[in-house]
């Protein structure tokens, strides 16, 4: 299988101090969607930010799709769509513009100026948003979950290299919550698109994920299958799993 | 009470509301050093100290002379140092070194009519007192002969600035609309500065700035896309204050504002680069300030108190600006030189807006520098991690 995302002995220290990820390493491949799972201060979003080129390592290496993340951002991300947690919109451009906006700096950045209309339709499809709500109304009046369901359709739409999703489900009712879930699940697989997600809620990575790496404390504790790390702990679900892990390796936090 | 109480707490810490407070007395406050020297500058010609008079008596008779003679040790006793020459041109007598040529014409007799021409050899540096000398000087010779019932006289002033002779009315007027161009650097300042921030403020307020940095687009464009908007918003509104202030100045015939006469498409042409390239020089500084804030009110109102001081040297010196390429070579000084140049020439100006344009692409290096730094990302967390520092040590 290809390895689209290789992460090897990540560290991250911030000034001042706090360090963030411990020598993480992992390995993404394509068309699989990866979820890293952790609590909150875990790293998760540190991880995530160095992959999608906003911060620097501190040691370690990050390659996506062959490019290093550090010494060839601007290549780097025109491989990598990336979904902040908590992402909210412009608010005075409508959700039509904002997706147009974003696809046409993504698609011409790769020479892809010509599929711009094309995936603006399936982006605003994906959204599951009538077309009176995407371009009559600014994203300032859209709900969360309306906004977040954007920024995702936008990410899965222009079919990059790798959708980093952070936290896509977070403040979400349950509705929108499962809405989120099947859209990433079902498109991601039936166009290869690898996702790398995170997320507090062990269910929703048992249900969209191929892979699950659990994180805390900038380590990765356990990587694998769903179903593998709930065998391998004997446990009856993810979450039970994680929480043999966390009584095994000890409650309190490397930090 | 206890209502009232919460909502002055509220008011009191939202950072605009402070600066909205203390905007006023820093914006006029800063325009102390510019009336302050006006005033001194006026007091000075008003006390006619130091100046050279010369009274050229080239075409009166003698009781005239006289008179004039009379009235010159009159002035002289007031510590003026006067000079009576009979050579009729005024120009050579002012290159002679003289600060004021009084050119008499015809009798002063009872009953007879004369003219009087008063010459002033100008000072850039020294403005309001060029300004202001001509009507001193001929007040006290009017008075000295309405004193001793003399002639009528009619008076007509010029000044020598420059290398260039203008009339009394229109260097005044060109003064005038100077006064008027310079003010503009004053009023692109804060929308140029709070356009840029909110622009940065936005993007963390409404939670976009991490996907912005993450698409693939070069910080440079970010930079000066943001810029662009931010100078043509803060462009219109200046424009829209200087329709205004042509309006009301205009219609009160408070200034006689010709720009059409003193300033060619050259002059404009400057005036406008000079215009666009402090207002990216602002933008520039606005945003990268703005890159510590969580909120648009909380970028703007750093922005603008970070650029606000650098606008008082300029604003001091529009009494009277020095002709030095030191000077001009200043951030802010470029549309102050452009607003002059129908008097000092185009050099002064296009090195002034040219520097403008170095000063504003090094703050726009510096806004790039950081945007594609992690500060970007963690403006803020960084500047609350330095304040609780600070803090600590205190």
């Amino acid at each position: 299988m290809d390895v689209i995302v290789s992460v090897k002995e990540l560290v991250k220290t911030y000034p001042g101090g706090t360090v963030a990820l411990r020598g993480v390493s992992l390995k993404v491949y394509r068309g699989e969607v990866y979820g890293l799972v952790g609590p909150n201060g875990a790293g998760k979003t540190t991880a995530f930010r160095i992959i999608a080129t906003l911060l620097k390592p501190t040691r370690g290496s990050v390659v996506v799709d062959g490019v290093d993340v550090v010494s060839d951002p601007l290549e780097a991300r025109k491989r990598i769509a990336y979904v902040p947690e908590e992402v909210g919109g412009y608010r005075r451009l409508t959700g039509l513009e904002y997706i147009r906006f974003i696809v046409s700096s993504f698609l011409s950045a790769s020479g892809r100026e010509e599929l711009v209309d094309s995936v603006v339709e399936e982006a605003a499809e994906l959204t599951g948003l009538s077309m009176s709500v995407l371009s009559g109304k600014r994203m300032g009046e859209y709900s969360k979950g309306m906004k977040r369901r954007v920024q995702v359709a936008w990410a899965l739409a222009v079919k990059p290299r790798l959708a980093i999703l952070d936290e896509p489900t977070t403040g979400l009712d349950v509705e929108a919550s499962y809405e989120l879930r099947e859209l990433i699940r079902d498109y991601a697989r039936s166009r290869g698109v690898t996702v790398m997600l995170s997320s507090h809620n062990m269910f929703e990575v048992e249900t969209v994920c191929d892979r699950v790496g659990l994180i805390r404390g900038g380590v990765l504790m356990e990587e694998g299958r769903p179903a593998e790390i709930v065998e391998r702990f004997n446990a009856r679900s993810l979450e039970d799993a994680y929480m043999r892990i966390l009584a095994s390796r000890g409650r309190s936090s490397p930090q | 009470m206890r209502l009232l109480g919460k909502e002055l707490r509220t008011l009191f810490r939202e950072p605009m509301v402070v600066l909205t407070i203390i905007m006023p007395f820093i914006v006029y406050s800063s325009m102390a050093p510019f009336y302050g020297s006006l005033a001194e500058q006026t007091r000075e010609a008003q006390r006619l100290e130091g100046v050279n008079v010369a009274l050229s008596l080239c075409r009166v008779d003698d009781a005239t002379r006289l008179l004039v003679s009379a009235m010159g040790s009159h002035l002289a006793s007031g510590g003026v140092n006067v000079t009576i020459v009979d050579s009729c041109s005024a120009l050579e007598l002012l290159r002679k070194g003289y600060n004021v040529v009084l050119v008499l014409n015809g009798s002063l007799m009872p009953g007879r009519s004369a003219s009087m021409a008063v010459y002033v050899k100008g000072s850039l540096g020294r403005f309001a007192k060029t300004l202001a000398l001509p009507s001193v000087v001929s007040g006290h010779f009017s008075r000295l002969i309405a004193e001793r019932q003399g002639a009528r006289v009619n008076t007509t002033s010029y000044i020598y600035l420059n290398g260039r002779l203008y009339s009394f009315p229109e260097l005044n007027s060109l003064f005038g609309s100077v006064m008027m161009l310079s003010y503009s650097s004053f009023f692109i300042l804060f929308p140029a500065a709070s356009m840029g921030a909110a622009l940065i403020g936005a993007e963390r307020e409404e939670r976009m700035f991490e996907v912005l940095l993450s698409l693939p687009i070069r910080r440079r464009s970010i930079a000066f896309s943001k810029a662009a908007a931010a100078v043509i918003v803060a462009l219109l509104t200046t424009a829209s204050a200087m329709a205004g202030i042509y309006v009301v100045t205009g219609h009160a015939g408070i200034m006689e504002l010709k720009l059409s006469r003193y300033y060619g498409p050259g002059e404009l042409g400057l005036y406008a680069a000079a215009l666009v390239s402090e207002a990216l020089f602002v933008v520039m500084l606005a945003m990268t300030v703005g890159l510590f804030a969580t909120t648009i009110r909380g970028a703007q109102s750093a922005a603008v108190i970070a650029v606000l001081p650098a606008i008082i040297p300029p604003m001091s010196l529009m009494a009277g600006l020095p002709l030095s390429y030191k000077t001009a070579l200043l951030p802010y000084m470029a549309i102050l030189y452009t607003g002059l140049s129908p008097i000092i020439g185009r050099g002064y100006a296009a090195a002034s807006t040219a520097a403008q344009f170095i000063e504003a692409l090094a703050a726009a290096a510096l806004f790039i520098k950081v945007l594609e730094s992690e500060t970007a990302v963690t403006g803020p967390e960084t500047l609350r991690r330095l304040l609780a520092r600070l803090r600590r040590r205190r």
